[in-house]
């Protein structure tokens, strides 16, 4: 990225040395405003981002040995990062958009119990995602620590990456997204809404572990595992645990345990996508 | 680093400037795409409305706040996140002993509720046929006159309240109403989700309650037929304890065996799936028993020491009756009860040993398996089931929930005129054995008397023009009463086109309440509620509405409630759990107790002392139920119509269904209740009309589910439309196939077809009551919504 961290960091310790009073009072306000306020109100601040981000690799199992299928994560997602409802399936006509979506399996239901009827399907941030080098202008791209992105201002809405990801978990806008005035109220100001035209997709919950690594590290702190293992709006809500996230680079997590678990599945392996999220196999006793 | 572009942001990223600023500063930069320019309106410009309060709020300033879902009788914390003023998201509460973190979709929906944009806005007074808006004073004086009317005429008993809510201290306002007002006809909703098997445990164990299962230190689970995921009433502690139950003790995993004719989702989330023939839990449950029995492989001790009626028994006037274990030996012979239920002998023996091997184990049934007709005497099999297994109060059993040590309000004074007006047997009194009624009675009651014999009747939080059985019947019987009064904060069926004045409640989202949950932990828990904002629109708190009606009425029935408010009051009973200085919050005084205790959004008591849990009149389990044996008499046995042996009433028992099976009518009805939208009330929530969690099923649809081969005879095709008929009346529905659906059913979600309720519920999709004609178990009154003859054909 061409954010000029450096100059930043420079012009940081330029003012905190020239001028004493300057720094005192800065410290004052940094330790009388609240993290998140002192973010906020510095961008300059933000810009010096350390690069632990890019140390981490961010990883997702989803346990469907505990998952029941009750859709909060659908639920929570959407409330999470405002994805408008679109309707029936004859009003919205293939328009609808899930980031995570509850994926109904073929009918098994005959005596295998051992197979889920549903499967919770986010965006699998593959390691090597077949959507963004089709991208012709650079609006889909991965990110240090391994996030599948997507620049809504930079996408042209060609679709490529729509047609190229096997998953399909890339959604088009079509239209404008729509609320009934009051359900306003409830959009998350933490995530941009997206006009039509362009793809959308699941990031992750990309502006939480912003909010959380750089809280973190305004404060000082050191965060651990515990600190992610619930941090993306699914598997907060999940009420049977059955999402887990983490950094697939630190050994010692719950994600990376569970994604070399003799359960782990990736879907579609064998495209060589490597995604990212790992789905756990049933245990049933037959 | 490869693939990442070169990429520049905009001034205003969302995470520096103003959040808002950004929604607006991205416009500027969009303004120019070309896509964008494309569409009419301007997608980034959204302004947020304005929300009353909201200029007390700093720009950005968020708070979370703990409170409480009301989506479902549940009652799980939940933490909101409100920002400027506006409640934009919630989660579960951390630590809470019911659903530790996690929440459901209901729950999630929250803020729709409160932001519903056809959420009725004020008080309204029906005028010629509409609903026009009336001020508040202007209807709660109208509404004392005719209820001080009533009175001065001296028939308060004139005046019948509905409340649906099962428990809390709302309840208990509307029934301290009732009774210092002076009607006896209080009717709650009680008996329609667990009806049967709260009585069954009245009958035999002495308690007026569901039990709560201990999940976690229980092996195996057998459930027949209970829809441990999908009803809303605990689901979430369902779906978590069942995981933790298998996932979290290593080797030990825990086994669940669910019993149904279909494939529905606790069936797909269980270890093992046992189909049984449509309506035969209660043969199972028997069979079970004589297998347990025969083979010795009971709790003897439990049944030696505490339990009454296993063995025959003779009484004070030297009678002998019949016991358990003779009915059982004779009757029961899993030869027999798996030709009835439709699946091997074998499964029968296994699944018995299987439950005697792998104790602690237990039995649960609710919802679906107690609907059906005999419900009571189903409940009671798989009750005696749970003793013989020795699960009764027991770890790893079932436990009877305690509730928290809150204080009592002031007892209630009733002047002479309500302590008469009492002994008036009122309107829809039940003669039933243990005393039950509720809401359905209401509808029997209405038609049943003259026109006018109700004057007035309060709905709060029930709509039985929708969710009740035959609603047109529903229609007939209410509009025999002159004066309806609805309290729904939404406009739902009832409300617009019966209630003769609205008085719109807050949303849960807005008001002050305690949050009593359905027993789940056993060990007491206390959650509340209180406002995350100020109230959207004119509405008032139903309890403070109550308060100011007794305030009009003056006397003894405003002495009744010396409170300014119902947050006193709510205050007053929850300073009991400070005095009692014992759980998760003690502190010094009152005010510290309550400020941490709405900080933290519930209170527990894990180390509580477990109450006496058999409190029948023998002090025994008892087999042989006494309650029902003296409840029965001959007489009612005679009146009620119900061919039955009084001993053999008063004993768990299998009475085959009558099906009234016809030739025209070859299908059984059943409704079922999706994990979604519940009864119908969450219709008006957009998340959750747009939440698929069955395979086959579609957004904003009802869908009948055929099994292939009941398909194929109607020569219909996953995604015709079919025509369901009932003797009661038809629905129109396209069809999904499944290969768990059982062939004998066709299986119809709950919560389609509204006719009112806002614009997201408003014509989608079909109400399958109105297949179910009206029918209540007759020994307690249970709706029988389970087991309605239908057929099909291509619409």
């Amino acid at each position: 990225m061409m954010i000029p961290r450096n100059l930043t960091r420079r012009a940081f310790a330029h003012r905190f040395v020239v001028s004493a009073l300057v720094a005192a009072s800065a410290l004052w306000a940094f330790l009388m405003s609240s993290p998140r306020r002192a973010l906020a109100g510095s961008p300059e601040r933000e810009r010096t981002v350390a690069t632990d981000d890019e140390k981490r690799k961010w990883g997702m199992a989803i346990d469907l040995d505990r998952c029941t299928g009750c859709g909060a994560c659908v639920v929570a997602c959407r409330t999470e990062n405002n994805v408008p409802a679109t309707g029936s399936a004859e009003e919205s006509d293939g328009t609808d958009i899930l980031w995570m979506n509850l994926l109904p399996l073929e009918d098994r239901s005959e005596g295998s119990e051992s197979a889920p009827e549903m499967l919770p399907l986010p965006c699998l941030h593959c390691e090597d995602p077949p959507c963004v080098p089709v991208c012709p202008v650079g609006a889909t791209y991965q990110t240090g620590d391994g996030i599948v992105a997507q620049i809504y201002d930079r996408c042209i809405g060609c679709r490529f990456c729509e047609v190229a990801c096997p998953y399909g978990v890339r959604f088009f806008n079509w239209d404008a997204p729509e609320w009934p005035t009051s359900h306003l109220n409830t959009l998350n100001p933490d995530v941009a809404t997206r006009p039509a035209g362009v793809v959308e997709k699941c990031t992750f919950c990309s502006h939480r572990i912003r909010s959380v690594t750089e809280s973190a590290r305004v404060d000082g702190v050191s965060l651990s595992d515990t600190d992610f293992q619930s941090l993306p709006a699914c598997a907060e809500s999940c009420p049977a645990e059955a999402i887990v996230f983490g950094d697939l680079n630190d050994p010692g997590s719950r994600v990376a345990l569970a994604a070399t678990s003799p359960r782990a599945d990736q879907l579609l392996e064998h495209l060589g996508t490597k995604p990212k999220v790992f789905h756990l196999r049933r245990e049933r006793r037959h | 680093m490869p693939g990442v572009p070169p990429m520049t942001w905009p001034k205003g990223r969302p995470h520096d400037a103003g959040r808002r600023n950004f929604l607006r500063a991205g416009a500027g930069v969009v303004a120019g795409a070309p896509l964008a320019a494309c569409s009419s309106q301007d997608p980034y410009s959204l302004e947020k409305p304005s929300v009353p309060g909201a200029e007390r709020w700093n720009l950005h300033e968020e708070k979370t706040i703990a409170t409480a879902c009301a989506q479902c009788p549940a009652g799980c914390g939940i933490s909101a996140r409100v920002v400027e003023g506006r409640v934009v998201s919630v989660r579960g509460q951390p630590g809470n002993p019911v659903h530790p973190g996690g929440i459901g979709p209901r729950g999630l929906a929250s803020p729709y509720v409160l932001y519903d944009p056809d959420r009725i806005r004020g008080p309204m007074r029906r005028q010629g046929g509409a609903l026009a808006e009336v001020s508040w004073d202007e209807a709660l004086s109208g509404l004392a006159t005719r209820l001080g009317a009533l009175r001065s005429r001296g028939r308060p008993d004139r005046l019948a309240i509905v409340c649906g809510r099962e428990r809390g201290m709302i309840r208990d306002l509307w029934e301290r109403f009732a009774r210092s007002f002076g009607t006896p006809t209080f009717l709650d909703v009680s008996l329609r989700k667990d009806g049967a098997t709260a009585s069954a445990l009245y009958a035999m164990q002495g308690v007026r309650e569901t039990p709560a299962y201990d999940w976690p230190r229980a092996r195996y689970v057998l459930s027949l037929g209970a829809p441990l995921l999908e009803e809303s009433c605990q689901s979430v502690h369902q779906a978590r304890s069942t995981v933790h139950y298998r996932t979290h003790r290593g080797a030990e995993r825990g086994t669940i065996v669910q019993v149904e004719p279909s494939y529905s989702r606790t069936a797909a989330n269980a270890d093992e799936w046992v189909r049984i023939a449509p309506g035969s839990y209660g043969a199972l449950a028997m069979g079970l028993a004589h297998v347990l029995v025969r083979d010795r492989l009971y709790d003897r001790d439990f049944i030696a020491g505490r339990a009454f009626g296993f063995e025959n028994w003779t009484d004070d006037q030297g009678r002998t009756h019949r016991g358990f274990r003779d009915l059982l030996v004779r009757d029961y012979s899993p030869e027999r009860v798996a030709e009835c239920c439709r699946i091997p002998t074998e499964t029968v023996e296994r699944l018995a040993a299987e439950l005697a091997a792998n104790g602690p184990s237990f039995v649960v049934s609710r919802g679906v398996g107690t609907r059906e007709r005999g419900a009571l005497h189903t409940a009671m099999a798989v009750h005696a089931l749970n003793a013989l297994l020795g699960a009764i109060d027991r770890p790893g059993g079932l436990l009877v929930q305690s509730d928290p040590p809150t204080a009592d309000w002031p007892s209630l004074e009733l002047d002479d005129l309500a302590q008469a007006s009492l002994q008036r047997p009122g309107i829809a009194t039940s003669s039933r054995p243990l005393g039950s009624r509720g809401i359905d009675d209401l509808a029997d009651a209405l038609l049943a008397q003259p026109a006018g014999s109700i004057d007035t009747l309060f709905l709060y939080y029930s709509n039985p023009c929708y969710s009740g059985m035959d609603p047109a019947r529903w229609r007939r019987a209410l509009a025999r009463v002159p004066f309806v009064v609805s309290f729904s904060p939404f406009l739902d069926e009832t409300t617009a086109e019966i209630a003769d004045l609205v008085l719109p409640d807050h949303s849960y989202l807005e008001r002050w309440e305690d949050a009593a949950s359905a027993p789940s932990v056993g060990f007491p828990v206390q959650g509340v509620r209180q406002p995350l904002v100020e109230p959207l629109h004119d509405t008032r708190p139903s309890a403070d509405v109550v308060l100011e009606l007794a305030r009009q009425m003056g006397g003894k029935v405003a002495e009744a409630f010396p409170w300014p408010d119902f947050r006193a009051a709510l205050f007053e009973r929850l300073s009991g759990i400070h005095e009692a200085q014992r759980g998760s919050i003690i502190e010094g005084s009152v005010p510290h107790f309550l400020r941490a205790l709405f900080r933290r959004g519930f209170w527990e008591d894990p180390g509580s002392p477990r109450q006496e849990s058999i409190r029948t009149p023998s002090g025994r389990f008892e087999f042989f139920s006494l309650r029902l044996w003296q409840g029965f008499g001959e007489s009612w046995l005679r009146e009620s119509g119900v061919g039955i042996d009084r001993e053999l009433a008063c004993l768990p028992h299998f009475a085959d269904p009558a099906k009234h099976s016809s030739p025209d009518f070859p299908l059984l009805l059943e409704p079922y209740q999706p994990g979604s939208y519940a009864e119908g009330s969450g219709a008006n929530l957009p998340v959750l009309q747009e939440l698929v969690t069955e395979p086959g099923d579609r957004a904003w649809q009802t869908t009948a589910f055929l099994h292939p081969d009941t398909a194929d005879q109607a020569h219909v095709a996953a995604g015709d439309r079919v025509r369901i008929e009932s003797p009661l009346g038809s629905i129109e529905l396209p069809v999904a196939v499944r290969a768990g659906v059982h062939p004998d059913v066709v299986r119809i979600a709950k919560g389609g077809g509204h006719t009112a309720w806002g614009r997201f519920a408003l014509g989608r999709g079909a109400n399958v009551m109105e297949l179910i004609p009206h029918e209540l178990d007759p020994f307690v009154g249970t709706p029988v919504l389970q087991g309605v003859n239908v057929r099909i054909r291509r619409a």
